[in-house]
């Protein structure tokens, strides 16, 4: 149900297709991948059989990749004579889930999908596994095969925790935010360059805004109250060359000259664009530059995996712009897979972990490999853009120049949001808050900032010892 | 059957159902029939509510593997916090305000509602019962919709009047007009409804009288109705207030508490700090508190209307 | 024809003589008609967006030229929402039904049976109700996981008397206040005990508020969202958590929340249609009086 209801809502997005929701996926195409799939696992150096009979159940979020994935239980499950479900939910309900399940130690769940940026609470409460503990163990993962070199250090080191240098998860998808899409006819048509710097930006957008020519507003970006709301107006704020918070002083600095700038220059562009843009969500973002309601969106190169093919070739990508300054610092986001301490059989669910995110697998997920399905991966970008499906896919050349120096920019230290403690939730929360008030006229960008300043510093004051290097 | 008939069937009939033969005392069986109800709910709700109190006193943090003992100080921390005084403003404005609004809209339709002819009244009656029965995770994301930027009925409508559309969840004052505007549609309905049962309870000759004694109608319905209905229309009150105080489907989808703050009624700022912030112990003292405060204001309503 | 042209006359000379009273009408029934439509027209978004194609949804058509009943296929052909309204309808009904059993009995101790501090019996079984479940969804969650009511519908259905028994216990209550005692002394006096008194005299003449008290029980259990949530693990889903599930990951699926709102909202409206004058009587407490 959970795949019909991803495929319509996949091609009704598209629009131009006629309606047909709940079109099935090409059995064809998905029976081609799963042996392929099956055939490249089977290359792997290890015993897929040394669990069989176990049951395995996965909590996973509404997404291109649950959807995709999907597709492929019975061929895992033939693979390795295991029972795996899916639990699926939208993903304000599989927080709640995964919350509830971690903290009562219930194991319901044995993997699960988990995001960046609370990642260092997992840790911390002792919630997830240490993958490495499967990595190195030969009976479990035949290393060549799985390739750990393809994944950027960068990704794998803000996923990386501790003393023991824990990995918490297995990424599949990365991306990238506060890059620009633009749509080309738009600018051709009002005569307008390629922005490169943020004061153009903003005048491209006004412009576009305020122009008859074009029905279309000037931009969207997200600018929600969710804390996952803040990553395009992260971009702007680090490149601007401000910080989140003191580490050793335990002290908010979001609040400085150059933070306050950055958040004045975010909300005058979102000015130029939809009224209701405190309600942008990761939706919403979507919907608008997909349905040609704006001509640019603030976003995360990712977001294409759910557009439809026209607003695909109509849109061109640059790369996060530079700060006045010149310095070029983008906020990462991973989706990956992570398993919970509490399992009953977490070897079992690191099985499932390296058949999902494979060469192969990975490789399928970044490509739309028929009709109708959608795309969300690229974790794997030293394999991933290589290959021949790669290039068949035909993607343009910007996105690829977009995504890959976007990722480029993601600092490690600190990094882009201070992913690397466990209040990083708490404190981009507020930080949210603070934008979303800005955005909105609530407050002036000052006061937004300096309210949230305050609340982050008690935040930051709670940060164990060992987070502070 | 009538209650004779029957009492003399019991005294011939020797097949006669248990219960009736047996002699069970009157104090037995108050506490028989009261006990089951009582033990249930008790058996649901002391645990977690002492629980709640033991976390309220604890640095809890969902992620943590131990918790500190805090006692009191949280109370007094999160009492004398910014955010929890806008969460309980917000709360005043949207379950003071709207359920007041609520009533006065609800007693005008009652009263309008029995004005109507016997044809009409069934027929608005069902219509006014549909809102009340929707679920509120359906009501959410209906009006979410209707309200949406782009695909949203209402914008377009007002535009196609020649007006420009408010923003409806991007303005503090607007979001919160706009969640009490969908509580209102959903539970007035309730009000009108147990008012209404009220108003055909009031006995005529007491209107008669006033009307023959040239009472003009609003004087009326002020002196004569309205004292008349005092007590549906505190049940209504009660019932309002409860629900009011937990609300959270539909503002978390419509607004998710925002912009900023601005909707961020109790309910939801527990919400928060127990899914966002994983603070379990923050979440339970906001918990406690919204606890006391809905028990307060309900007795002092029945206080008020001295009902029993 | 020509006593058509009397009547027509006739109401032609009322519509003179009385413009004021005419007037008057006219308003009463607009009144009724701005707040019919204010009433309905979400409902009746709710149930065309459920028929809209895509192309309908983003225009925004009033009414849709075409319509499509892919969305009722998603639900009950690819996805299984009819397993969910049936989880959603065993929880609701035995849990109203079990409610009914306990809380008649109690609401008449309390009514009728002097039982010591029925006040504040009375006070705190309403004040149940006042919990706020988010508060305590952890608590809960907690000590439901130690004594294994979490995963199924038993969970739940025990989880509800919390919604339910409540409200329930205090509707009925109010009902039994109002029957005099004089009535069932007479038939004691005959020769029942106070149990067939209660159920000869008493139980008849509440039934219309029992039936008030079931239908607001049901309500509550029928469109409960957030216990379900906590306390159903995946594998077991309520109508209600499945329209939340109509926030895809691509956008929100219209189409889908319109088709599941209107197929979960059915069933209730057709109870409140059928037991419609059970619920007036229901309402109508001054009708016993004597």
């Amino acid at each position: 149900m959970l795949k019909a209801v991803g495929a319509s809502t996949t091609i009704g997005l598209a629009g131009c297709i006629a309606d047909d929701a709940g079109d099935e996926d090409d059995q064809d195409s998905i029976d081609e991948w799963g042996d392929r799939l099956v055939s490249h696992a089977e290359e792997a150096d290890i015993d897929w059989q040394q669990f069989e009979g176990e049951t395995l159940v996965f909590g996973m979020n509404e997404h291109a990749f649950t959807d995709l994935m999907e597709n492929f239980i019975p061929h895992f499950e033939e693979l390795t004579g295991m029972d795996l479900e899916f639990q699926t939910f939208p993903e304000d309900e599989l927080w709640q889930r995964v919350v509830l399940d971690l903290e009562n130690q219930s194991g319901n769940f044995d993997g699960f999908f988990t995001g960046l940026w609370p990642s260092a609470d997992y840790y911390h409460g002792e919630w997830v596994k240490d993958l490495n503990e499967y990595l190195e163990d030969p009976e479990l993962t035949d290393q060549e095969w799985f390739a750990m070199d393809d994944f950027s250090d960068g990704i794998i080191d803000s996923l990386t925790y501790g003393e023991e240098e824990a990995l918490v998860g297995m990424p599949f998808g990365v991306e990238a935010y506060g890059a620009i899409a633009y749509d080309e006819p738009t600018f051709d048509e009002l005569g307008i360059d390629p922005p490169e710097t943020y004061e153009e930006l903003v005048e491209a957008a006004r412009t576009i805004d305020e122009s008859d020519e074009t029905d279309r507003m000037g931009i969207a970006s997200r600018a929600s109250t969710d804390p996952l709301s803040t990553a395009n107006w992260a971009t702007m704020f680090r490149s601007y060359g401000a910080e989140w918070i003191d580490y050793e002083e335990r002290e908010a600095r979001l609040d400085s000259e150059e933070g306050v700038e950055s958040l004045e220059v975010f909300s005058e562009l979102m000015s130029y664009g939809p009224d209701d843009i405190g309600n942008f969500d990761w939706y919403r973002s979507n919907l608008a530059m997909g349905e040609g309601d704006v001509a640019m969106a603030l976003h995360t190169p990712s977001a294409i995996g759910v557009w439809d093919d026209e607003q695909l070739e109509r849109t061109e990508w640059i790369p996060p712009l530079p700060g006045p300054d010149g310095e070029q610092i983008a906020a990462p986001w991973t989706w990956s897979l992570g398993i919970s301490e509490y399992s009953r059989n977490p070897e079992a669910a690191w099985l499932f972990i390296q058949f999902s995110i494979s060469r192969e697998a990975n490789l399928l997920s970044s490509i739309r490999a028929w009709e109708g399905a959608e795309s969300y991966g690229w974790a794997r970008e030293g394999y991933v853009f290589d290959q021949d499906e790669w290039e068949e896919h035909g993607i343009k050349d910007s996105w690829v120049e977009a995504h890959t120096q976007g990722l480029d920019m993601v600092p490690s230290n600190p990094p882009a949001v201070p992913l690397d403690t466990p209040q990083n939730m708490d404190i981009m929360s507020e930080a949210a808050l603070a934008m979303n008030s800005a955005v909105t006229g609530e407050s002036s960008p000052e006061e937004a900032l300096s309210s949230a300043a305050s609340e982050i510093t008690e935040y930051a004051q709670d940060i164990p010892e060992e987070y502070i290097e | 059957m009538s209650h004779e008939q029957k009492a003399a069937k019991s005294e011939t009939s020797s097949r006669e159902p248990l219960l009736n033969r047996l002699d069970i005392s009157k104090d037995l069986l108050k506490w028989v029939f009261l006990l089951p109800s009582v033990a249930l709910l008790a058996f649901l709700t002391l645990y977690p509510f002492l629980q709640g109190i033991w976390m309220s006193a604890h640095d809890w943090p969902f992620a943590a593997p131990d918790h500190n003992w805090v006692g009191v100080s949280q109370y007094v921390e999160i009492l004398s916090s910014d955010r929890f005084q806008n969460s309980l403003w917000r709360t005043v404005i949207f379950t003071g305000g709207g359920v007041t609004f609520q009533l006065v809209l609800g007693i005008a339709l009652a009263v309008y509602l029995k004005s109507l002819t016997e044809t009409w009244r069934p027929i608005v009656r069902t219509i006014f019962i549909i809102p009340m029965v929707m679920t509120p995770v359906a009501t959410g994301l209906v009006w979410r919709m209707m309200l949406d930027g782009q695909v949203g009925i209402l914008n377009v409508m007002i535009e196609s009047l020649g007006f420009s559309a408010p923003a409806w969840t991007s303005s503090s004052g607007m979001a919160m007009f706009t969640i009490l505007m969908i509580d209102t549609w959903q539970w007035t309905p309730l009000v009108v409804l147990i008012v209404f049962a009220g108003l055909l309870s009031v006995p005529q000759q007491l209107y008669e009288a006033a009307r023959v004694d040239g009472a003009p109608s609003w004087a009326i319905f002020w002196h004569i109705t309205l004292p008349q209905i005092k007590y549906f229309v505190a049940i209504a009150a009660v019932f309002r207030l409860m629900e009011s105080f937990r609300t959270f489907d539909y503002i978390w989808l419509v607004t998710e508490g925002g912009p900023g703050t601005a909707t961020e009624i109790l309910n939801v700022f527990v919400y928060r700090l127990a899914f966002v912030n994983l603070d379990g112990g923050a979440a339970a003292t906001v918990g406690i508190i919204l606890l006391v405060i809905t028990i307060a204001v309900t007795m002092s309503l029945f206080k008020v209307v001295d009902i029993q | 024809m020509s006593i058509q042209s009397g009547r027509l006359a006739g109401a032609f000379e009322r519509l003179t003589a009385d413009p004021v009273a005419v007037a008057k009408l006219a308003v009463k029934y607009m009144i009724g008609l701005i707040v019919s439509i204010w009433m309905l027209f979400p409902i009746y978004w709710m149930v065309i967006t459920g028929f809209k194609t895509h192309d309908s949804i983003v225009e925004v058509e009033l009414v849709p030229v075409e319509i499509t009943f892919a969305h009722y296929q998603d639900l009950f052909l690819d996805g299984e929402f009819h397993s969910y309204l049936l989880n959603s309808a065993i929880v609701s009904v035995t849990v109203v039904s079990v409610s009914l059993l306990l809380a008649v009995p109690a609401a008449y101790s309390l009514s009728r049976l002097d039982v010591p501090a029925a006040h504040h019996f009375s006070f705190y079984i309403l004040s149940t109700r006042m919990i706020p479940p988010l508060a305590l969804l952890v608590p809960l969650y907690v000590f439901y996981t130690r004594i294994g009511l979490t995963g199924g519908r038993l969970g739940l259905i025990i989880v509800h008397f919390l919604l339910t028994l409540p409200l329930m216990i205090w509707i009925i209550k109010g009902f039994i206040d109002e029957v005099p005692e004089s009535l069932e002394e007479s038939a004691m006096v005959d020769g029942c005990n106070r149990i067939e008194a209660f159920r000869a005299v008493v139980l008849p003449l509440i039934m219309p508020g029992v039936a008030a008290a079931a239908f607001i029980g049901l309500i509550f259990s029928w469109n409960d969202f957030q216990l379900a949530l906590v306390l159903l693990d995946g594998g077991v889903r309520t109508a209600p958590l499945e329209i939340q599930n109509a926030l895809g990951y691509t956008s929100i699926n219209w189409g889908m929340l319109g088709a599941a709102g209107t197929v979960t909202v059915l069933p209730v409206i057709i109870i409140s249609l059928l037991i419609r004058d059970y619920l007036v009587e229901g309402m109508t407490m001054g009708a016993v009086k004597e």
